[in-house]
């Protein structure tokens, strides 16, 4: 009897975690139905090619172009990931490879705390500091240099008010760095140290056992690695949110964008 | 000669891994240095007691958003806790031989990088739509959403490092598998899953972009969860694009306290996992 029900509460204890571990799946089916279902009016309206290329963007009309938005996302994510990419290699490859052990863990943590500060601190931070900063010193400065050059040019043309696409691009790369230098830092501690241990015997130098044992061996983590850290980028709102929107957008216009474009901005 | 080059060459790149380093840390220490300098002027007594004053006036604080805040984070940890545990346990334990689980997990894993402002999306076409109001409860499921998959993973990871043979003790002693899970696993895996709790909830804390969609923001005192209610992130934008002095130095302060709160958890999780685990 009383075995019984041991074995009856057994399964109800089965049910439950079942239940919640598939909650998972019907989460995730959920958000691309919903988003599909919710997005193809603004889809259909303009046919896909019109949604991505158009620059229109009529909410009383109803007609949502998005090609600004998602040009904008494009060069930002681009420009972040070249600013934050060799950064956080670098910073894996001091840590793993020179920092004496104590500086290991210090490092180690103080890249983990910038990881985990939230997002909406780095937009708070971005135009309280960040911008002034870029207005009055640094984009005067990069106007009168290198301002002419034609795709580099783009991030800060116009008034310097430091609410720009440059401004945008070092906040996220910030963002991202410390990610990507964890990723990193973990793929590179799986090297054996057999391996590096054989190349250091033949009387290579540090350089040369990273960048022809190491970095091999690691490459294919460190690409996810800068993989995840892109996808991060593009889905990055409130950073964004703060410097860029400011300009043209008020805080309603930016939820019809998300709800009526089911775009990863 | 040549061996010479090769070594200043190599000193030479380190180096630059050095200032790298030291990169990364300059923005840490700026940002946490501006963060309290800012901050600590807006902190005071009656930025948590007191409710927002009208725009432009003096004084005011922002109770009702540390309250607001307070409860959509409790509210989602009791969503997102209870699903993430069980959920995890049935992938280490009942489901560890299916392949269903594998598909699980790593749907979990694509769920943890999805932007939250799509999950916030997601929760506003399913719940704030249909009822025709933003709402507590709306902001509180999303957090909790956005909770699952993290705790989820944690718990399968923490749960799978209890050794195999202490189960198959219990089962020799008779224990049925529900016993053998709650009375012997997860007290193994406890300090870990914990580890994992605080995480996640050291997360949702700084969430505002799905907060935005979900329980908007409420410039009144307000406890009742099926209403728009205020909550400190929210505010904290709100607050950040307004005209006047005044709002800035509420921001400031609020700001301070979630990095500090947030800071304090991942620190104490890190701990809990290197204590347990000797990592």
């Amino acid at each position: 009897m009383k075995k019984q029900r041991g074995k009856f509460t057994d399964i109800v204890f089965l049910f439950i975690t079942a239940i919640t571990a598939f909650s998972v799946i019907a989460i995730s089916l959920g958000i691309f139905i919903v988003l599909f279902k919710e997005s193809l009016p603004a889809i259909t309206k303009l046919g896909i090619g019109g949604f991505i290329f158009s620059n229109e963007w009529n909410p009383v009309q109803e007609i949502f172009g998005t090609a600004p938005a998602l040009i904008g996302t494009l060069i930002t994510s681009f420009f972040a990931l070249l600013l934050a990419v060799p950064i956080a290699i670098g910073i894996a490859i001091f840590i793993t490879e020179i920092a004496p052990s104590f500086l290991k863990g210090v490092i180690g943590t103080a890249i983990e705390l910038l990881a985990a500060i939230p997002i909406i601190i780095y937009g708070m931070w971005g135009l309280f500091t960040l911008t002034p900063i870029m207005m009055h010193y640094i984009e005067p400065f990069l106007q009168s240099t290198v301002g002419k050059l034609p795709l580099f040019g783009k991030l800060f043309e116009g008034n310097p008010l430091g609410l720009d696409l440059l401004t945008t691009s070092i906040i996220l790369s910030i963002m991202i760095i410390p990610f990507t230098a964890s990723i990193a830092r973990d793929s590179f501690n799986l090297t054996p140290s057999v391996l590096k241990e054989s190349a250091y015997a033949i009387g290579a130098t540090k350089l040369e056992v990273l960048k022809d044992v190491v970095l091999p061996y690691s490459k294919l983590g460190v690409l996810g690695g800068v993989g995840l850290s892109l996808g991060r980028a593009l889905g990055e709102t409130m950073a964004v949110a703060f410097i860029l929107f400011i300009m043209s957008f008020n805080i309603l216009a930016l939820a019809q964008i998300f709800l009526m474009n089911a775009e990863r901005k | 000669m040549i061996p010479k080059r090769r070594k200043v060459i190599s000193s030479l790149a380190l180096f630059v891994c050095f200032l790298t380093a030291l990169w990364g840390i300059f923005w840490l220490s700026f940002i946490i240095i501006d963060v309290s300098r800012h901050g600590i002027t807006g902190i005071n007594s009656s930025l948590f007691l007191n409710d927002p004053a009208p725009p432009g006036e003096e004084g005011g604080g922002l109770r009702n958003a540390f309250v607001g805040h307070l409860h959509i984070t409790v509210f989602a940890t009791l969503i997102g806790v209870p699903v993430g545990v069980l959920g995890g346990t049935f992938l280490a334990e009942y489901g560890r031989k299916y392949n269903i689980s594998k598909v699980i997990s790593t749907l979990s894993d694509i769920i943890v990088s999805v932007p939250a402002i799509i999950i916030g999306a997601f929760i506003y076409a399913i719940i704030v739509k249909p009822l025709g109001h933003f709402s507590g409860w709306a902001g509180a499921i999303a957090l909790g959403i956005i909770m699952i998959p993290t705790i989820l993973r944690t718990t399968e990871n923490m749960l799978s490092l209890i050794p195999w043979t202490l189960r198959e003790a219990a089962f020799a002693l008779g224990a049925p598998y529900y016993k053998v899970i709650i009375q012997v696993v997860y007290r193994g895996a406890a300090t870990g899953i914990l580890a994992g709790i605080i995480l996640a909830i050291a997360r949702v804390t700084g969430e505002a972009a799905s907060l935005l969609f979900t329980a908007f923001s409420n410039n009144y005192f307000s406890l009742d969860m099926s209403q728009p209610i205020a909550s400190l992130t929210v505010n904290i934008f709100q607050y950040a694009m307004g005209p006047y002095e005044e709002w800035h130095a509420k921001t400031l302060g609020a700001t301070l306290m979630i990095t500090v709160f947030i800071f304090f958890a991942t620190i104490a999780g890190r701990l809990l996992i290197k204590r347990r685990y000797k990592i």
